[in-house]
């Protein structure tokens, strides 16, 4: 009964596993030597090594995403409710799509605060298969509110050029392609660059509408930034700077909050 | 001037039409006043009863009046910072 000796403890919080080395491990199966008993309690209780070590969850950084979501769905849902009573009197067409849009944004910064939770869940809790299987639900959610959102404020600038509501139809399936594709990829760089060539088309649409509404071309525009920017920073991969994620969502906060406050000056 | 936004303002006269006759009106000198055709004052007169701007009522003599709702009243007192707002945001 030797065995003692060709083990080394290590001890690891509560937990103390006995580690082989591979010399060691290779004598341990020598047909000549007689495995002790006592070696099957000692088994270490991870076969493939130690486990990982898990980051420490950043308190901070999660109470940022918290309030920076709440802030925006507020913001959002604002808009939507501030002009509740001029649709409802005018059942205007691009007050429709103008409205809706920016209930798809809310929506869009719910699933993004729902999918930065489930980077979350894979990375701090060590959930990896839960956050594996929900991530691209919430990457096909974000996409699909945001491209949608994107689509109604275009057709909200565009309503009299086409007729009736096909258009919608038509916005709403493409959302949904591009939503797919998106989730197949598991990841939001895929969105980030489908959306990113949106938003430039729809910036030149907008840049080249022939009224002069500087004022709303610059807000539109402000909003695809600020939409962009925020799906840069959703992914925990990419602005691993704290301070510039927190600048730059305080930025795209600026957005909404811009539009927020051009709404509430006509509309009492 | 685009339909879409001729057609709010057409709203908006025939509402104030309403509102300067004591909020009581028949539909036949409303007709005359709005300075639209039959067919599409029916089309207009139909829309605002629907949407619930304005509304029937029948006197004891059993003539027929047209007055405003609250719904009405709102969208004539409302109509110019709308026009704005669907301007400011080009839509």
């Amino acid at each position: 009964m030797v065995y003692p000796k060709r083990f080394a403890e290590v001890r690891r919080g509560k937990a103390a596993a006995l580690i082989y080395t591979a010399k060691e491990q290779k004598s341990t199966f020598l047909p000549t030597l007689k495995k002790p008993q006592r070696a099957k309690t000692l088994m270490p209780p991870f076969p493939y090594g130690m486990p990982p070590v898990l980051p420490a969850l950043d308190v901070v950084d999660f109470a940022v995403q918290l309030v920076y979501a709440l802030v925006a769905l507020a913001l959002c849902y604002a808009i939507f409710r501030k002009t509740r009573e001029s649709y409802e009197l005018t059942k205007h067409e691009g007050l429709y799509c103008f409205r809706q849009a920016f209930l798809l944004f809310g929506l869009s910064y719910l699933a993004r605060f729902l999918f930065t939770l489930s980077m979350l869940s894979r990375d701090v809790f060590g959930m990896f298969m839960l956050g594996r299987a929900i991530a691209p639900v919430f990457i096909f959610l974000m996409g699909f509110f945001s491209t949608l959102a994107i689509f109604y404020l275009l057709l909200g600038s565009f309503w009299k050029k086409y007729e009736g509501r096909n258009a919608l139809l038509y916005v709403a399936i493409a959302a949904a392609v591009l939503a797919i594709i998106s989730s197949a990829t598991r990841s939001s760089l895929a969105l980030l660059a489908l959306q990113s060539v949106i938003l430039v088309a729809a910036a030149a649409l907008l840049v080249a509408r022939k009224e002069k509404i500087t004022a709303m071309k610059a807000m539109y525009l402000l909003v695809f930034a600020t939409w962009i920017v925020n799906l840069w920073t959703a992914d925990l991969a990419f602005a691993r700077d704290f301070e510039l994620k927190l600048l730059l969502q305080l930025l795209s906060l600026v957005g909404f909050a811009a539009v927020y406050l051009r709404v509430s000056k006509w509309i009492k | 001037m685009n339909r879409k936004r001729d057609r709010l303002a057409v709203i908006r006269d025939i509402l104030k039409i309403i509102a300067e006759n004591h909020n009581s009106v028949k539909p036949t000198p409303l007709l005359r006043e709005s300075n639209l055709s039959s067919a599409r004052f029916a089309e207009y007169y139909s829309e605002l009863l629907a949407k619930g701007l304005v509304k029937e009522i029948v006197d004891e003599r059993g003539r027929n009046y047209v007055t405003l709702t609250d719904k009405g009243f709102s969208y004539l007192e409302k109509y110019s910072q709308i026009i704005n707002f669907i301007n400011e945001f080009g839509l």
